[in-house]
């Protein structure tokens, strides 16, 4: 039953997004206002992250832009005095903010509840070794650790639990890597060094090489329990599961080991009294998989609760909603798009996804590409198939953002370079394991090297078997069929072919074949779902149809890179969202498990699929959408869909054009949202570079930048000089430089930028995304909207962009913009 | 150092078992109330009640007694029953299920007897307990046993009901 | 791998890929979703004349192993895959799962979508399949033609009594199409098992002196099984403590008078909440039923519904009120599915040893 006592509720969302939480957690708040507002609960939000969707959707009153901290909490609990506090969508920052208002009194004192995390969950989220004493509580095993002080205590340990053990030093206020040892002799050695400045360490026995497998459990307050997903890592332990290649459902584990890990999970729900969503991490030894670790308990919203609901169809956030607030599993009033017993029937699959991770290495040069235990991947992609070939294929192909739909080749790595990256993962694992099978190498041998199981190198070995018959079968329907059904894409075989796409095409359509559609739902087939996520695969039954005669497609950004980074997929989400508004149908495709933009309250309708020609081209067949939209700079995509399509299709911003040069030395500019007719100044904004006044270097802005009055006119009446013998329409940038006297000069024209269209609607109160999205569907009164912007004059809006550099270990002098990771934003009010 | 020998799910599994026994041996919920002795037996009956109303969509009453003033081995200076209920619920003919935590020595048993004697002549009267820890030093035995644990005089049984102690366990003390 | 057919009593064709056995089979066709376990699932002898259909698309992946065998022979009609992963990973593995259904002459057929053929399947009664060379009116003719078989029990049951040892409780199982799991978990509480023919009498019971006894799970319809069997648990019920599942469950209900009847579709996987009334706790399990105790049809003088599949409105569990003797539908012993409620072994145990005092 739900608590009526709650009628307010405070969300802490994520802050800045960075390695290790992107859209995911604004995606869950997101969704969890929504299931609050349909209960008719009031919603507060607190973030400062400018590439919020929640912010956006939140009335102005109810949203607080401020930092997580423990001061600027207690300001809004004191101010508006909510019934409830949730900091779960915000991370472990905001749940850590929670627990020190716990400990402090202060929610006690108010009288605000802390719902989504129980207190036993807070206890074991800080302290490894609570963590532990509460696996061992349920009789489960934990990894063997000790805190030791001498190299007798260590050895001690070493002779009961045996080598090979990790050393890690207690640092309460950063996280340490963990140093294997593998015999006697490395562990005196390190011990010598560890132990030279009286510190404490802790030693436990290495589970380097062991299968690491995570569920993800829900549990209401009546004490029913369901298992959301098992998701394997394709790589063993050593590997951070985030940067781990993900399956679901689990494929080398049998039904034994399987429940013994689901019971296990269940037991420790129950201990921990966890109402709502629980992500638990297990090693199980590969030689006897009855034999496994608890690792770790993660009692909040993350990357694998996102990835589990995704992957299921199951509405994980909007089920847990309702359970914060008192509803039970059975209680829970769905959509009627679901069958009413979703909530409370585990999820069976009759697919399978594979999630590949993305790296930000191609921006980060610096930085070391071996992975280990620190997270470095920056995003993911998922594949949706119906077999474990065509899902690493459609991952695969969905990790690597080539426009042109090919696999980049390994060849020119040498064998030396080979065997060591398949001993210490780099980036690019699975092609590197690709690459390997190419050169002979045998599976028992390249399981003993990378310890990932033999399965999957059958399953690549089946997908090389393939790219062998397209190479010496070309152009024939015997060869793609076969080819449909192993996951490769129109665009693969046209190019191995040197054909146009069309020609390929062409071959199948001849023979009726079209992809068929499944949908991704939680019941395999067993009930009649309306869910509205769909996957392809070339079968029998199509279950996707036409949805309307004015349909919108967006075609999302797929996994989450740096640069645009989060910003990317808040935009696709505003599109969504407004074309809805104006009358579309919406269709979004993409393949970022933790997009905002797949949320399914968002559009009508969500494909999962490679972002490339072929399935676009798919999608558009079935469809026949009236508008396309593509958010984000992407020429060649731009350029194919035109090329074989007529349809209206819509880059947005407007494509930077290749080989247009811009000026190096820039201090601020002025927006304009221009028109066929008319242009319309925004406002000022002050671009701060740290690198001199270096453009590329500019990753913080401020806005208004204060000009004088005469100086401000000028400026104005050159931009629209400038302005009207351009091309450019829509949200336009007129750059300007300010030399050391004081004089400024324009120095360039562009296209307002993604993160800056956004920071700028934070500043002026008017979301230009929307007003965008209006403008090119000829919904836009612009004078009406340059009425209505609020006198922004007496606050300044500060927008800084994050990067991960101390997060990958490297040092860059001067940090640009294509590095950008996440941002935060401040305002100031000036008297 | 206690040790944990009946956790909640098997106090759980103890009271479901002795709900079905109890309709076997009673035939149904008929005529049927429950006394439970103060302070966690009133706990358990409650309990007890609850799962036989969803088995047979019936109420069965629950009565609770408080017989420290019944105890032969504790200096009393009043006689009188402490009936602890909110409603009059005559024990006259009914079939009587008596609930206690702990069977030890019978003692406590034998005053609840004397208690409900005062109240009304039942039908019959039929004891259930979730331990039965032995060292009986009158003629009682229960007719419903969640649990057999056979103690030394030594020891200390400790049953912890969630309503009042926040958890639900049975542990084993030493003195 | 070659090409071979899935045909349809409604005249449905299917062309896949086959593997395992080259046999020709008829059966009952069903659909199993759980994920895991396909070997349990194959070598449970409830699916004698019954050709399944795994909605997990990957099939095969961890071989076979010594542990997940629920029976030694297997009369599965048929196995219809979308994937037929042909490797043999898990360490337990010694065989994979083409050898496998060759050695019992069972065959496979791959490359099947059978997520379409899952939701076909769910709009229509269960029908028989064949699994053929080649789909023409020959095949479709002798589809409509076969009559399987009534007497799957007999056909399935052990001829005659084998021990299972063990130090503690001595237990009767009679065999109706015995499920390994269920010795497994008496074996892990220490029972003596003495596993019996499905047709054994009371009598035969009863000079045994066992503490107590289980009717196992089996193949096919209760109303196939003579009265003798029905007349057998109202004798045992009375002076032994009894505890049955699926087959053995809906026999026991027959037995106290309530009726069976079959389901428009079966049901095999481990997604829907079962209700325990008396905790009114919800609970996952195993289940593979064609069968269900209707309960309107329940004496309530006799019976108590203790378990209610909250998906369909089944009845799944029973209990007598006069007796200490139980049953349930699902399997609790899990293999494949949840464990959630193993400890309905332990709840019988507990009835063996009040009983004892």
């Amino acid at each position: 039953m739900i608590d009526n006592e709650i009628k307010k509720v405070l969300i802490l969302g994520g802050g800045p997004s960075k390695i290790g939480s992107e859209t995911e957690l604004d995606a869950s708040a997101f969704q969890m206002m929504v299931a609050l507002k349909k209960l008719g609960i009031s919603v507060l939000v607190m973030d400062n992250n400018p590439f919020s969707l929640t912010l956006s959707e939140v009335q102005p009153a109810n949203i607080f832009i401020k930092e997580i901290n423990v001061k600027n909490v207690i300001d809004v609990l004191n101010k508006e005095q909510p019934d409830a506090l949730i900091p779960i969508t915000g991370g472990l920052r905001a749940v850590h903010v929670a627990q020190e208002l716990i400990n402090q009194g202060i929610l006690e004192d108010l009288n605000v509840k802390v719902l989504g995390i129980s207190k036993e969950s807070l206890k074991v989220l800080n302290s490894p070794d609570k963590m532990k004493a509460a696996i061992n509580s349920v009789s489960e095993p934990a990894v063997p650790s000790k805190i030791i002080r001498s190299e007798s205590e260590a050895f001690a340990v070493v002779r009961d639990i045996g080598f090979p053990v990790n050393i890690k030093k207690v640092n309460q206020r950063e996280s340490t890597e963990r140093i294997i040892c593998n015999n006697a002799e490395d562990l005196s050695d390190l011990l010598e060094d560890e132990f030279k400045d009286d510190s404490v360490c802790v030693i436990e026995k290495s589970i380097v090489g062991y299968k690491q497998v995570e569920t993800v459990g829900v549990r209401d307050q009546t004490n029913t329990k369901i298992l959301i997903a098992g998701l394997e890592n394709i790589d063993a332990v050593g590997v951070h599961s985030g940067d781990s290649m993900i399956i679901t459902p689990v494929q080398t584990l049998n039904d034994i080991e399987y429940q013994n890990i689901r019971t296990a999970t269940f037991k420790i729900m129950d201990y921990l009294n966890i109402i709502g969503a629980c992500h638990i991490q297990f090693a199980l030894d590969t030689n006897d998989g009855s034999n496994y670790y608890v690792t770790k308990i993660n009692p909040i919203i993350n990357s694998s609760t996102a990835l589990a609901a995704r992957s299921t169809g199951y509405p994980l956030v909007y089920v847990c909603t309702n359970l914060l607030l008192g509803n039970s599993l059975n209680e829970i009033k769905l959509h009627n798009n679901y069958h009413h017993l979703t909530p409370i029937m585990e999820p069976t699959l009759d697919h399978v996804v594979v999630k590949m991770p993305v790296w930000p290495f191609d921006n980060i040069r610096e930085a070391d590409q071996h992975l280990g235990t620190k997270m470095k991947s920056v995003g993911s992609t998922i594949g949706v198939g119906r077999t474990v070939e065509e899902a690493l294929l459609k991952a695969l192909r969905s990790s690597q953002f080539s426009p042109r739909d090919v696999l980049p080749s390994m060849k020119e790595i040498s064998n030396d370079e080979l065997i060591s990256q398949l001993i210490h993962p780099k980036s690019d694992r699975l092609l590197v394991l690709i690459e390997a099978l190419r050169r002979g190498y045998q599976i028992d041998e390249l399981e003993e090297l990378t310890k990932i199981n033999q399965f999957y190198f059958y399953k690549l070995k089946a997908l090389l078997d393939v790219e062998e018959l397209i190479i010496k079968e070309p152009m024939k329907l015997s060869t793609i069929e076969v080819a449909h059904d192993f996951g490769f894409g129109d665009g693969m075989m046209a190019e191995t072919w040197q054909e146009p796409i069309e020609s390929v095409r062409a071959l199948y359509h001849a023979e009726n074949e079209y992809p068929t559609y499944k949908t991704i739902e939680p019941s395999a087939g067993e009930f009649d779902q309306n869910i509205r996520s769909f996957y392809s695969s070339y079968e029998v039954e199509n279950e996707s149809h036409r949805e309307s005669e004015k349909t919108a497609l967006v075609i999302g950004r797929g996994g989450n890179k740096l640069g645009p980074n989060t910003a990317a997929d808040y935009y696709t989400a505003e599109m969504l969202i407004q074309l809805h508004k104006i009358g579309y149908k919406t269709i979004v495709m993409n393949n970022n498990p933790n997009a905002l933009s797949l949320s399914p309250q968002i559009s009508d309708k969500q494909y999962i699929e490679p972002i490339q020609l072929g399935a676009i081209l798919n999608i558009i067949e079935l469809e026949k959408p009236v508008r396309v939209f593509i958010p984000g700079n992407r020429h060649f995509l731009l350029k194919q869909l035109k090329q074989y399509t007529n349809l209206n299709v819509q880059v947005l911003p407007p494509d930077q054009e290749t080989g247009v040069v811009l000026p190096k030395d820039v201090t601020y500019a002025l927006n304009f949202f221009v028109t066929k007719e008319d242009s319309y100044f925004i406002s000022t904004e002050k671009l701060i570079s740290n690198n001199k006044s270096d453009l590329d270097y500019v990753t913080a802005y401020e806005t208004p930048y204060v000009l004088d009055e005469s100086t401000l006119e000028q400026d104005i009446q050159l931009s629209k000089e400038h302005i009207a013998s351009s091309n450019w329409i829509g949200l336009v940038q007129i750059l300007f430089n300010q030399n050391k006297n004081g004089e400024s000069e324009y120095v360039g024209i562009r296209p307002l930028r993604l993160t800056e269209t956004i920071f700028l609607s934070r500043a002026t109160g008017i979301n230009w995304v929307r007003a965008l999205v209006r403008f090119y569907t000829k919904k836009l009164d612009i004078d009406a909207l340059m009425a209505s912007m609020p006198d922004i004059s007496n606050i300044t809006t500060q927008m800084q962009a994050t990067f991960p550099f101390k997060q990958l270990n490297v040092k860059v002098d001067h940090a640009n913009s294509s590095q950008e990771v996440g941002a935060k934003i401040k305002f100031k009010i000036n008297d | 150092m206690s040790k944990v020998v009946v956790d909640k799910m098997a106090m759980q599994r103890a009271l479901t078992r002795i709900t079905y026994e109890i309709i076997e041996k009673n035939k149904g919920v008929n005529n049927l109330v429950l006394v439970g002795i103060k302070t966690r037996g009133i706990y358990l009956a409650k309990r007890i009640a609850n799962r036989l109303q969803k088995l047979e969509n019936k109420e069965v009453p629950v009565v609770g007694i408080d017989v420290t003033k019944y105890r032969d081995d504790i200096q009393h200076t009043n006689n009188e029953p402490e009936v602890l209920s909110d409603n009059e619920v005559s024990l006259k003919d009914k079939n009587i299920i008596l609930v206690d935590d702990v069977l030890f020595t019978g003692r406590t048993i034998n005053a609840a007897l004397s208690a409900i004697a005062e109240l009304g002549r039942p039908n019959n009267i039929r004891l259930a307990v979730l331990v039965d820890r032995g060292h009986r030093e009158l003629p009682i035995r229960a007719d419903f046993v969640g649990k057999n644990i056979p103690t030394s005089k030594q020891e200390i049984i400790q049953v912890q009901v969630d309503e009042i102690d926040d958890q639900d366990s049975v542990e084993i003390d030493e003195k | 791998m070659t090409t071979r057919y899935l045909i349809l009593e409604d005249g449905t064709s299917y062309k896949g890929k086959g593997f395992g056995a080259e046999a020709t089979t008829t059966g009952e066709i069903i659909v199993n979703s759980n994920m895991l376990g396909y070997q349990e699932v194959i070598t449970n002898q409830i699916y004698h004349n019954q050709i399944i259909v795994f909605t997990q698309p990957s099939i095969g992946n961890t071989g076979i192993n010594h542990k997940s065998f629920e029976a030694i022979v297997t009369n599965t009609k048929g196995v219809v895959v979308k994937e037929y992963s042909n490797v043999s990973t898990n360490r337990l593995g010694n065989l994979n799962l083409d050898l496998f259904l060759k050695q019992h002459n069972i065959p496979g057929i791959a490359g099947i979508d059978t997520r379409e053929l899952t939701r076909r399947l769910n709009k229509k009664p269960t029908m028989k399949a064949s699994i053929v060379d080649i789909d023409d009116e020959h095949a479709f003719d002798q589809l409509h033609a076969t009559v399987l078989t009534n007497q799957q029990v007999k056909q399935v049951s052990t001829t005659s009594p084998f021990p299972n040892t063990g130090d503690g409780n001595n237990i009767v199982l009679i065999d109706f199409g015995l499920k390994y799991g269920i010795l497994r978990k008496l074996a892990d509480l220490d029972c003596n098992v003495i596993v019996m023919p499905w047709d054994t009498s009371s009598k035969a019971i009863f000079d045994l002196d066992p503490d107590g006894v289980v009717l196992s799970t089996g193949p096919g319809s209760p109303l196939d099984l003579p009265s003798s069997v029905l007349d057998m648990i109202k004798d045992v019920q009375k002076e032994i403590p009894m505890f049955s599942m699926g087959l053995g469950h809906e026999l026991f209900a027959l037995a106290n008078g309530a009726n069976v009847y079959k389901l428009d579709g079966e049901h095999h996987g481990s997604n829907h909440p079962i209700r325990q009334i008396i905790t009114n706790q919800i609970i996952y399990a195993s289940q593979s039923e064609g069968y269900a105790v209707d309960p309107k049809s329940i004496i309530h003088d006799q019976l108590l519904i203790t378990y209610v599949d909250l998906v369909n409105g089944t009845v799944q569990g029973i209990r007598h009120r006069d007796y200490p003797a139980f049953s349930v539908q699902f399997s609790p012993d899990g293999g494949p599915g949840p464990q959630d409620s193993a400890d309905t072994f332990e709840e019988f145990l507990e009835n063996v040893s009040s009983q004892r005092r």
